[in-house]
This record gives C-alpha cells, sequence and structure tokens, in this order.
C-alpha cells in the first residue's frame, strides 16, 4: 500500500499528514490549500513537528499520530476537521509564546482587523466577504500574535462557512450545521505577519441592520481573554497582553444579518483609529 | 450575614491580584483562575480604597466626599460594590 503525505507548513515549522487513501490527502490538501508546502529534497527542510496518520477502517477512517490522546474515528468531513483541529492544536503548542486567539483576520491597506467571535457567530463569513471585497486574508479560525508588537502571523486554512437554513440557530444546532469551503485565489492570501489595527467582534444575527457598537477596552479585554486559546500556557502574561492591545487599538462590536451590508460597513472603518 | 455587610468591615485585596489600568476602567484577576473582571470607574474608585485600614464607612466616606452623590446612596453602593468583589474572590474581609 503506497502511503502519501501532505506537508503543512507554519511559521518555518512542518506536520505530516500522513494516509494511504487518496481522498484523504485530497481533503487535507483542500483544508490547507494555502499552507501545503513540498516535501523535503534529500532531508533538508523545515523541522517536522507532528506527524498524524489517517487510515481507513471498516465504516470511515481514524485519525491517529502525535498529539492525538486516543484514535478518533469517522466519516471523511469528520476526520478532516479532526485533521485540521490536530494541526492547529500542534502548531498553537509549538509557538507557544504566541498570543493565540479564535479570531478570523484581514488586512488592507494601513488597516488589518482581528475579528474574534464564538463558534457560529460569522467570522468565516465575513472574512470571505473581506476577501472578496479586496482584503488579504489571514484566517478564518486561528491568529497567532506576536505579544511584543501585535503582529499577526498569518494562519491561511481554507475558509469555511457553515451551510445552514438562515434564521437563529442555538449552539448545538450550529455545530450540526455542514460546512463548505471558500475557494479563495493565492494572491488574496496574506503572507507576511502584519500588525492588528482594529478589533471587530462578530456577531452575526439574522435579519438585522449591520451596526458597528464601540467597547469600552475593559470590554475589548474580557472579549479577547475568552478567545484566547492558550491561555493556560500564558496565564498572568495574557491579561497584562489583552489590556494592552485593548488599550492600543479601537475595538467594536459588528451585528450583521447580510454579510455584504457588513463589508460596507467596515469598509467605511470602524473606529477612531 | 455576609461578608462586607458590616459598616466596620475593613476589606483588603486579595494576595496576588493582577491589576491592569484601563482608561476609566480595571481589569483584575487571580492568578489560578479562570475569572477576569474590569471594574468601572466607580467600582474602580472603591476597589482603592480597599486597603485593608479603611472600613466599609471610611471608603463610603472617603467617595462622599470625592463624588456628587445622594449621601444616604453611597454606603449602599459601596457594600455592594465589596460583597461582589469577596464573592470573585479578589477582596478579602477582616470583620
Amino acid at each position: 500500500v503506497t502511503v502519501g503525505v501532505v506537508w503543512v507548513a507554519f511559521d518555518g515549522l512542518r506536520v505530516a499528514v500522513r494516509s494511504p487513501a487518496r481522498e484523504v490527502l485530497a481533503e487535507v490538501r483542500q483544508a490547507f490549500r494555502a499552507m501545503v508546502v513540498d516535501g523535503p529534497q534529500g532531508g533538508e527542510g523545515p523541522p517536522v513537528v507532528a506527524e498524524l496518520r489517517v487510515d481507513r477502517t471498516a465504516d470511515g477512517y481514524e485519525v491517529t499520530g502525535d498529539g492525538v490522546p486516543a484514535p478518533e474515528r469517522g466519516p471523511l468531513a469528520e476526520v478532516r476537521r479532526a485533521v485540521r483541529f490536530h494541526v492547529t492544536r500542534t502548531f498553537v503548542e509549538t509557538r507557544a509564546e504566541r498570543f493565540w486567539i479564535h479570531a478570523a483576520a484581514a488586512h488592507r491597506g494601513g488597516r488589518a482587523l482581528l475579528l474574534p467571535g464564538q463558534r457560529g457567530r460569522g467570522k468565516s463569513t465575513l472574512v470571505a466577504g473581506l476577501a472578496r471585497t479586496g482584503w488579504r486574508y489571514l484566517s478564518d479560525e486561528a491568529v497567532p500574535l506576536d505579544m511584543a508588537d501585535d503582529h499577526a502571523t498569518p494562519y491561511p486554512l481554507t475558509p469555511q462557512i457553515r451551510v445552514g437554513p438562515g434564521g437563529a440557530l442555538d449552539a448545538e444546532a450550529v455545530a450540526a450545521l455542514g460546512k463548505r469551503d471558500v475557494p479563495l485565489k493565492r494572491s488574496v492570501v496574506c503572507r507576511a505577519a502584519t500588525r492588528i489595527t482594529e478589533v471587530v467582534f462578530v456577531h452575526y444575527a439574522p435579519a438585522t441592520t449591520a451596526v458597528l457598537t464601540p467597547m469600552t477596552p475593559g470590554e475589548a479585554a474580557l472579549g479577547l481573554l475568552e478567545s484566547c486559546l492558550n491561555f493556560r500556557e500564558h496565564g498572568a502574561r495574557a491579561i497584562r497582553y489583552a489590556a494592552d492591545l485593548a488599550r492600543r487599538v479601537p475595538a467594536v462590536t459588528l451585528t450583521f444579518g447580510d454579510v455584504g451590508a457588513a463589508v460596507r460597513l467596515l469598509d467605511g472603518g470602524s473606529g477612531p483609529g | 450575614m455576609n461578608e462586607g455587610d458590616s459598616e466596620h468591615a475593613v476589606p483588603r485585596r486579595a494576595a496576588g491580584v493582577i491589576e491592569c489600568a484601563l482608561p476609566d476602567e480595571l481589569l483584575l484577576h487571580l492568578p489560578g483562575s479562570a475569572v477576569a473582571i474590569t471594574l468601572n470607574a466607580s467600582a474602580r474608585a472603591v476597589w482603592e480604597l480597599c486597603d485593608g485600614r479603611r472600613s466599609l464607612a471610611a471608603i463610603a466616606g472617603a467617595l462622599a466626599e470625592r463624588f456628587d452623590a445622594a449621601a444616604g446612596e453611597i454606603p449602599g453602593a459601596v457594600r455592594d460594590a465589596v460583597q461582589e468583589l469577596v464573592r470573585l474572590k479578589v477582596l478579602e474581609v477582616a470583620p
């Protein structure tokens, strides 16, 4: 059996995802399209910080490997979700000095938006909408911030938006929705670390007019901490950084029901910065 | 009676609480907990007077000199703020 491999790269590191199943490799390539690199030539290349493996089982697939405490089994879509999670977790742990935040991010010109939001709040939909209108894409899921200078390193997972009936859904219903990829041209993907200039907490609310509501620095700091993916590693340092970032950059809540209206609102500038 | 009920109670900040000053607000965190809180300007003023020496009555008196509020409202507001901060474990009260 031939086992293929997909190399996923971030910030000078690589994770290898191996599988004998072509459909799995295709899904992984698609999930990390802008992060996939060629294999090492003659043993050279960035360090490999984890290896995952996906094998077929009688009724689906199974994920094993570094950082996977017990085999995770399921259909292809579930396996893709697990690989996406474990690869990201590996990079979060390996680049633990960053303040990793559950957020999307995009930049254009001198503006760079950090878009935190809980699951199902419209981060991916919004950042995909921004990318369609001239903004450069940094991430739709996890953003690593350098605490020394507020620079976000691109973590350009392929954006995925939920496919649903519209209308208000509770968290459980949101989690159960299927997802579809949003294809982005490579030229849209930002490759350089970019300093965050605005924080926009995203809140999708069906059938509402898009509106920006200023936040106090305290509200913003708490929101940043709630979305921090590696608070345990940083503790007090994360507290101080969230407060510092909230002092330095303006923060707003964006409530929207229509992504086009939300993008137009952000295009007009969201704050005093 | 709850901690912080008596006007003679003397609140003090819990050891190790991290304070981050923000414009008009204060961000607090107790290491080892998963909780961070922000205080608005009035709660911050109470917090800053909780030095382990002043009683609730003394804190209310100090705030009455500083703020233009009905004198009768301040002791109750101080007591409520202190009780909440004790509940969040960032203040301790010596009876």
